[in-house]
This record gives C-alpha cells, structure tokens and sequence, in this order.
C-alpha cells in the first residue's frame, strides 16, 4: 500500500520519440506529472498533442524515450515485458474508446479474463466477476456476446472488466468517443461512483463537458504540459 | 488450459471456411505420412513373428564374392561341426502342383528341416510339426503341414484334415498339422510345408541329398546364448575349411566362406526399402509445404485477430500465455488434421498396395515382408505415429504466428480499427514471414518435382526401351510337369501335342514353349566350356521351341534357327546371343564351333553353334542382355511356358489354351495366364512403383504450394486496397497493377528456384540407384520443373491480380476510407 504522500503515479522528464523513415516526431517533450491515490485526472489538448501516447506510457502498453515513470512506489520505465504485463493485469485497468471486448468471448468470459491470467481460483474468480458486473448494472447479460449489446451496455462490460482485478488505475482513453450523449452520461456517471468508492482514475477526453467531472485537467499541446488546473463540475 | 480449449475450438468453429481449408491441407499431408509410415511399419519395422528373433541368424555360403545356396551334404557338415548355435535348420522354396483336387493348385512348397519350427518357435494351430526321426531318411517320411489359409480355403478348415492324404506333384503326403494363421514361412508365400528329406522324390532328383554340388538350400541358425554374433563369425573359420577340405572342387574357385547375419538385416529387399526411405523423405516434404500453408494461412487470420490479441495483452496476458494461447488452437487444428490424414491414409494405403513393386530378381529373400494387405496393416504404431506427426505439425505451424502475434505492437493496435500489422505485411516485395515461407514452400515443391520429374523421365524411357523381342498380340500360360510324371521324353510329346493344338485354334500365328520369357527375369544360369580348353563361362540358358525365335520377332544375325530337326539323338545345336558370340569367341566366327554344355543334370554335352540371334533382355527391362544362349526344346525339354501369337486380342484365347492343356493332363495347374504387354507392366513395377507415388507426392506439393502462393497473393492484394485504389485514381491502368500483382508472386517464385534448383542438385542423388538412362541432375528435368513451377505460380498470382485489376479505383479507395472511420 503506497503512502498517502507519495504520488500513485510519478512521471519526471519522460519524453516519446517516434523514429520512422529517418524522421523524428517528438509525441511527448518532458513530462512532469504526478498523481495521487484516488484522484480523478482528465487529460485533454487537440488531436495529436500526444494525450494518447501519455497514457499508453502511464498503461505499460509503451515505453518512454527518455525520463522516469514510478508507479505505486516502483519504477516502471525499463522493466522487462514479461514484467510489465505481470504490473498491468495488477495495478491498471484499461477502459478505451472502441470497447475492444473480444467478439468470442462472452460477457462473463470477457470480465474473467484479467482474473484468468492472474490465475485466480475459479470460485473466487466467479465471486469477483458477478460483483464487478454487479457494480456496472450488467450481470443479467453474463451470456450474452458483445455483438447482442449496445453500445453503452459493452463499455460498461468493458469498465467492469478494468475494475474486477482492482486495479490502483483506472486509465480511460475516450471512453464516451463511441457513445451517443445517453449513454456517454451513464459511462460518466458510473466512473464518477467509482470515483466517489475510491478510484483513481485517468481519462484521455477532448470533450471538456466530460473533462470537468474530473477533480483536475491536465492540458497538453505538442507533448507539453501546458495548463493543471483543478476542475469544478 | 482448459480456458485455451474452450475458447480454441469455439474460435475455429466461428472460421469454418478457414478451419476447412486447414484441415484439409493437414490431412493431405499427415494422410501421406501416415500411408508411407504404414507401409515402412509393416515392412520394416514390425519385429519378426518369432521367438527370440535377434537371435536367429541367416547363414550365407560364400566362394569369392559370390552367394551361394547350400547343397545338402556341405550343410549336414556344418549342422554336425558347428559349436556356435543352439540349432541350424535348412530349408528351399519351391512350386509344386496339388493334385486330386477339382481344381489342382500350383502352390509354394517350402522344405524343411525338422529343426526349423522349434528354432523359430513356431507352434501349430492343429497336430504337429516334424519329428527329428522324420527328417534322416530320404524319401523316407511324406508328411505335409498345411498353412492356415490353404488349410481354411482348400479344405473348408475341416478339424478332421489330420491323417488324411494330399498329392503334390503326383506323391502322397499324410497331412500331420496346420500351421497358424500369418504363418507363411520365409518367402511369406508358403502354402504347405514337408520335410528336406523329401527333396529326391518332390524334385525328381535321386542324387539332391547326396551330391556335394548341387546347391539348393537355405540355412538358418539360433545363436547360443553365451555366443554374439560377432563370435559366432569367427567360428565359421574352421567351418568353412573342413567344408574345403570334405569336399574339394575339382577346378580353380575360391575357398568357402560362411557368413552369419542376423536375420532382422536380411528380411527386406533392399530396394524396396530405399523406395520406401526415399517416399518418407518425400511426404516430409509434402507435410512441410502443408505446414508453411497452414501457417500462412494462421498468419493472415492473426491480422484479423490483433485486436484481440492486444486486449489480451493490455488485460495482462503474458507471452507465454498468448503463444499458448495460439499453439492451443494450432495443435487442435493439427490433431484434427490428422484425424482427416487418418481417414486418408486408409484408402491411400490400398492405393499403393495396389501399386507395389515386384519382389527383386536378385534377392532371395530369408523373410520377405511382401507389401500385401495383410502385412501392412493400420496398428497402434500408425495410430500413434499419426497423432505424433499431428501435434508435431501442429506446433510447427503455429508457433511462427503464436510468435508473431505476441511481438504486436500494442499500443497501435489498440488505437487503430485495422491495426499495425497490414501496413508491414501488405508488401511481398519485402521480406517478410510471409514472404520468406512461400519462397520456402517453393522450393520444398521444386525439390519434390525434381525428383518426381527425374523418376518419371527415368519411367518413360523405361517403357521405351526395346528389350529385343515383340511383346504385342501374345498370350502366355505356364505348366509344370512334374518331373516324376513326364520323364523328358515324355514332356517333349506332351509339349509338341500341346502346340499342335494350340496351334489349330483359329487366329493362332505361332506358338512355343520355353523355359524363360523375355524380360520375366527368369533365366537359368549354366557354365558354359569353350572348345577343349578350360575356359568356363556362365551363361544364361534358354531352351526354346522351334518357334520361339519368330514368335518374338527375335532378329537371326547368321546362321540358322532351330528346327524340328533339332531333337533328341540329333546334334546337339546352340544359338547364340549377339553378346554372348562377341564375348565367348571375340574376332572369331562362332558359327560351327564346339562347346561343353551342362544343362539341367544331363551332364556335360557337345554342341555346335549353329546361328547368332539379337540380344534379348531377360532379366527385367532395366539390365542390358547378358550372355544368352539357346538350345532346343526337343534335346533339353525344360520348364513350360506357352506363348501363343494371335491375330486378334491375345486374352480372348486364354481358356482355349487351358483347355488344351487340361485336355491332355486335368491334374495339371495352369498359372501366368496373361499377355506379354501384362508381364511387361509387372517387370517394370519397381520404378512404376517409385515414379508414380512420387509423382503423387509432387502434384500434391505443387498444388498445396500454388493455393500457399495464391493465399498469400490474395492477402497482399487485399491489404493493399487502398494503395492500389490510390495507384487507379493517380492514373494507373488496369494492366500496370495486373503486372504490379503478378510481379509479386513472380518474384516469391524466382525466389524459391533460387533456393529450390541447389537443393534438388543435392538432394536428387539419393534416387541415383533408381534411376534408369537418366543423370540425377538432368538438366532437361530440371528445366521442366521449374518452368511447371512458374507457370504455376504465375496462374496463382493471375487469378487474385484478375480480380483487382477489374476493380474500380475509387470504389478501391472509399472501401479503405470507410473501413478507417
């Protein structure tokens, strides 16, 4: 358990460079950042700012160029992959914009799915499932594949599946991009209880309705941190 | 794991095109592995059906490097000086006729000493086998064992057969047990067995058991305990010397040598069983080119899979459990492979039954594994090879795209609809997995056409070649008239009524009897001595009927043909083969010269050159005529091949002439009734044999290489909708991307004779042995396969190129555009 005055989450300097074609594009330029336990940080700026690439560094699915990224009180930056896949089943969970449920797993098998590779026990496993999609108001669909759900009903799928192995973050790529307003509401409205019971959470938007439900925006414009402020909804 | 399972199966049941195409891909490849590993476990891996068989050994007679058969006297010697082996028993195969029966039998007479079925613990299904006391007198016990099989077919399986009385070749025999079922003693063809003492009387030899040079028999042995085989050699010293010293050879010959071998390394025809080697190294081959299809074919469907793939890994799957994952369903596709394989092994397997080769001329078999229904058989071996080879390919297969899978960049994959791979993969022209395994498919399916081209030119020139005697419009029927029966006299006028006959049959041309046919590999080898002096030759011996010469269209050189004059009391006349006049009297005119004749235990006889005729190949298509001479009929009347030349279809005369010779002897069995084209076909088996399963082997690579290439040619079309819609709009034609398309495959192509051409160069020399007339790097062979190759490879890129090309650039475009959004 990380100490309340230790961030969560601890960027210094980190900076992404993507080399292609002998061409260098610098997504990310020197972020320093930290986040506590239980904040709720939105993360907005205009399309190719690099709001993605920072969260797939904060996610584990990248690694930065450069600078250092502690994660509950460990450095994550140059770890192993086998490692960081063993910190991501752990500590994060991942809601994105496209759901990405798999099309041939059922709704309980797609929830189950963290627990699985963290090899927990199948009873145990079930207890946790049924609680998660208890939590998001899914677990009259268990059975149910994600192509027989709306849309609002798979990223509600797709949030308790982030949220059953309890995670320490939440990381939330646009997670009402592919809603329509109604639906977009409820998703919001449930990371907002998630909040509320505990959560950290980290949200890529540019919608700045959605950023305000968050307790900070974080602005950034070509892979710089160019306005923190605390937000009020 | 079971997770893995669940989800596997449920995974390709979703994909049924997929999974079919897979599987059946698979099952031609482990269906062909199967087959092949059915025949070399049921040729040359089964153990022996004996006791203790690594302790039996076979014991070659040897002078020089020549193999000789033991006569009876040299192997009583050695039974009774021999320290080494618990026991040695002696044995000779031979046809006999059975008689007294509605329909008599020509059938396979084994001789045997009556140590022979205790040494191999043998038991009889029904009475017994020969005692000691029955196996010391000549002609002293006519007692028969019967097989199973003519026991079941011929006498109804009756309990009661014990005691009673058969005849064979016209003696009676008291039947005293039935062997068991499978039991078909060392030629694996044995339908009735009686003891070596009855020799003098079954071959009408009164001397056979006496005369210390008449070679005829077979010794086999089982090593004492204490003895190894290497030990048990260097006994056979002293052996052989006292065999020297008992029985000295009037003439300058090597000493004797006795060889013990252990019986497991002498069963098989050595040929067969490189044919064999040769054919699993081939369906390797073919399992390969159908594993690198079916991982291309994984590796396209990943593409599809990736965003799967990267929320699993995002949820925090590990590598490992991702490439276990993937190798799950790769191993249920190949376990499901290779239940279809099975399935196809089982007809494939009667296939090549079908196709089997004729035992070798040159190899007497000690136990022969003759490829027949019952000795290749689908057991628990097959089974477990099959479910190996299954998982084996399964794991080949899938573990480029498990590995593959697991590399995804996932943070690209996530974010986009259609992921990162596409854009890397689209491209042939770079390498890639992809690229690189077709290229490799290609050139595992050049290696295989090679071969198979170099075998079939081999097989054409074969069927080309003129064995120096017509073959078309003839029928041939072969008795044997049992010596005790027909003195020579009398075969000589049973053969001239037979002929006479035959001959008044309407359509008949010619007729004649002969002891050996053209190309039947049948030629009796005599020694041959030149005028006075003591020059021996070995020579092949036919005796032939007047006829026989014209019959065959066998051209005369000089000289004269036989006539009816040549016949008992007459001269004795010879003609000769071209080969055999240039070798035996070379510069010389043989024609009127004199030489000492040894022909079938009539002793040494005078007889004057009367003709050179051209060379005839006797001894299979494939080896040029030897030393051939001619003698006639009526002076050395000797075996009974009837061989008729009719006007019409040869066949159509067939029961004709079995009625004629009926007619003159019901108890005589007629076998070999077929025409001479028929026996042809059969001589040339052996490279059939090879040549046509490699040819399948070879059509089945190219096909599986050609839907690879076309799999992976669609695929990059695909992938590439959007640059290719793109290329349209700017201005591009329909021919300029056909020739962008085409271009691609073409390329993968040249690739795989790049590396394929070298490959074959050093693989091919493996087959040299079975090639005939043909170099294993024949360049017109190889120019042929690789030109198959491209033109097949070319129609493979055609038809997807086709298609793209037909397409309408914009419609190319906004497919893409609307895909992105």
């Amino acid at each position: 358990m990380a100490d309340a005055a230790v961030p969560l989450i601890h960027l210094e300097g980190v900076t992404k460079v993507f080399i292609t074609d002998e061409v260098e594009t610098h997504a990310l330029a020197g972020i320093h950042v930290d986040i506590k336990k239980g904040e709720y940080v939105s993360i907005s700026g205009p399309s190719g700012c690099g709001k993605s690439t920072l969260l797939a560094i904060l996610g584990l699915l990248d690694t930065p160029s450069d600078g250092s990224y502690i994660l509950n009180g460990k450095p994550v930056s140059g770890l192993k992959m086998q490692e960081r896949a063993r910190i991501r089943n752990r500590e994060i969970g991942f809601i994105f914009q496209a759901f990405n449920l798999i099309g041939d797993l059922t709704v309980y098998e797609n929830v189950e799915l963290p627990l699985t590779y963290r090899g927990t026990p199948g009873s145990e496993r079930k207890k946790l499932v049924h609680e998660a999609l208890e939590k998001v108001g899914m677990s009259h669909r268990v059975k149910h594949y994600p192509s027989q759900l709306s849309g609002g009903q798979q990223q509600r799928v797709a949030v308790a599946r982030a949220l059953v192995g309890s995670p320490s973050v939440l990381l939330a790529d646009e997670p009402t991009g592919n809603l329509d307003s109604a639906n977009g509401e409820a998703v919001m409205d449930l990371m907002r209880e998630l909040h509320r019971n505990g959560a950290t959470i980290v949200m890529v938007t540019h919608d700045p309705r959605y950023a305000r439900f968050a307790d900070r925006g974080i602005h950034l414009f070509d892979g710089r941190v160019v306005e923190e402020k605390m937000e009020t909804v | 794991m079971l997770h893995d399972l669940r989800f596997a199966v449920r995974s390709l049941l979703k994909s049924p095109g997929f999974t079919a195409v897979a599987v059946a891909t698979l099952a031609l490849g482990i269906g062909a592995n199967t087959t092949i590993f059915s025949l070399i476990n049921g040729i040359l891996l089964r153990p022996l059906p004996y006791h203790e068989p690594d302790k039996l050994v076979a014991l070659d007679l040897l002078s020089g490097s020549s193999q000789f058969p033991w006569s009876y006297p040299m192997f009583d010697d050695l039974r009774r000086n021999q320290r080494s082996f618990e026991s040695v028993a002696g044995f000779a195969s031979w046809s006999g006729n059975l008689t007294g029966i509605d329909n008599p039998l020509r059938l396979q007479v084994e001789l045997v000493s009556a140590s022979y079925f205790p040494m191999l613990g043998i038991e009889p299904t029904l009475g017994r086998v020969f005692r000691p006391e029955e196996d010391r007198e000549a002609n002293g016990h006519p007692l028969a064992l019967l097989s199973f099989k003519l026991w079941r077919q011929q006498f109804a399986g009756d309990a009661g057969i014990i005691g009673r009385t058969v005849h064979l070749n016209q003696l009676p025999y008291t039947v005293v047990g039935v062997m068991p079922a499978g039991f078909r003693g060392q030629t694996d063809d044995i339908d009735i067995w009686i003891p070596i003492t009855m020799a003098p009387a079954f071959y009408n030899i009164p001397k056979r058991l006496t005369i210390a040079w008449n070679f005829w028999l077979r010794a086999l042995a089982r090593l004492r305990p204490e003895v190894s085989l290497t030990n048990a050699r260097a006994q056979m010293e002293p052996l052989a010397k006292a065999i020297d010293t008992a029985h000295p050879h009037p003439d300058q010959m090597a000493r004797w040598q006795v060889r013990p071998i252990a019986l497991t390394q002498a069963k098989t025809d050595p040929a067969l069983q490189k044919s064999l080697l040769v054919m699993f190294g081939a369906v390797g081959f073919v399992l390969l080119i159908a594993c690198v299809n079916v991982a291309t074919l994984l590796l396209s469907r990943s593409v599809s899979r990736q965003k799967e793939v990267a929320v699993r890994l995002a949820v925090g799957a590990s590598r490992g459990a991702l490439i276990r994952q993937f190798l799950t369903e790769s191993s249920i596709l190949g376990l499901a492979g290779g239940l279809a394989g099975f399935c196809v092994a089982e007809y494939a397997i009667d296939l090549a039954i079908a196709l089997r080769p004729e035992a070798a001329g040159d190899f007497w078999p000690l136990y022969a594994r003759t490829m027949n229904a019952e000795s290749v058989q689908v057991d628990w071996y097959v089974l477990a090879f099959n479910v190996a080879i299954s998982i084996l390919a399964g794991v080949l297969f899938g573990l480029l795209p498990a590995l593959q899978a697991s590399r995804l960049d996932l943070n690209q994959a996530l974010k986009s609809v259609t992921g990162g791979w596409s854009a890397r993969w689209s491209s042939l022209r770079r390498p890639n997995s992809r690229s690189v395994l077709i290229s490799g498919e290609m050139a595992l399916a050049l290696v295989l056409l090679a071969g198979a081209g170099l075998m079939m030119e081999s097989f054409a020139r074969l069927l080309k070649t003129h064995i120096g005697a017509a073959t078309d419009h003839i029928l041939t029927a072969s008795v044997d008239l049992p010596p005790r029966q027909y003195s020579p006299d009398a075969a000589v006028r049973f053969h001239q009524q037979l002929l006479a006959r035959i001959s008044a049959a309407p359509g008949v041309q010619q007729v004649s009897t002969s002891n050996s046919l053209p190309s039947r590999g049948q030629a009796d080898v005599t020694i041959l001595r030149r005028g006075q002096g003591k020059e021996e030759v070995a020579v092949g011996v036919h005796s032939v009927t007047p006829e026989y010469l014209a019959l065959f269209r066998v051209p005369l050189i000089r000289g004269r043909r036989f006539t009816d004059r040549d016949r008992a009391g007459a001269q004795q006349a010879l003609l000769l083969s071209e080969t055999a006049a240039r070798h035996l009297w070379p510069g010389e005119d043989p024609i009127g010269k004199h030489a000492g004749l040894s022909v079938w235990e009539t002793g040494q006889q005078d007889a004057e050159v009367v003709g050179i005729v051209g060379d005839v190949r006797y001894d299979g298509i494939e080896r040029p005529a030897g030393d051939d001479v001619y003698v006639s009929f009526w002076q050395y009347p000797a075996g009974g091949n009837v061989a008729v030349r009719v006007a019409g279809d040869p066949i159509s005369l067939a029961s004709f002439v079995r009625n004629a010779i009926h007619a003159l002897d019901k108890d005589l069995p007629v076998y070999g009734v077929e025409t001479m084209d028929q026996q042809l076909a059969s001589s040339t088996s052996r490279l059939r044999f090879s040549a046509v399963l490699l040819a399948v082997f070879a059509v089945l690579a190219l096909a599986l290489a050609a839907i690879g290439m076309y799999g992976v040619v669609a695929y990059s079309v695909a992938a590439r909708t959007r640059e290719i819609g793109i290329r349209l709009a700017l201005g591009a034609k329909r021919e300029d991307v056909f020739k962008l398309v085409v271009g691609d495959g073409l390329l993968l192509c040249l690739a795989g004779l790049l590396i394929g051409i070298p490959s074959a160069l050093a693989a091919t020399p493996v087959l040299s042995s079975f090639l005939y007339d043909t170099k294993p790097g024949d360049p017109l062979a190889f120019a042929a396969v690789s030109l198959v190759l491209i033109v097949v490879a070319l129609i493979a890129a055609y038809v997807p190129a086709r298609h793209e090309g037909r397409s309408n650039g914009g419609t190319a475009v906004r497919v893409r555009i609307s895909v992105r959004r």
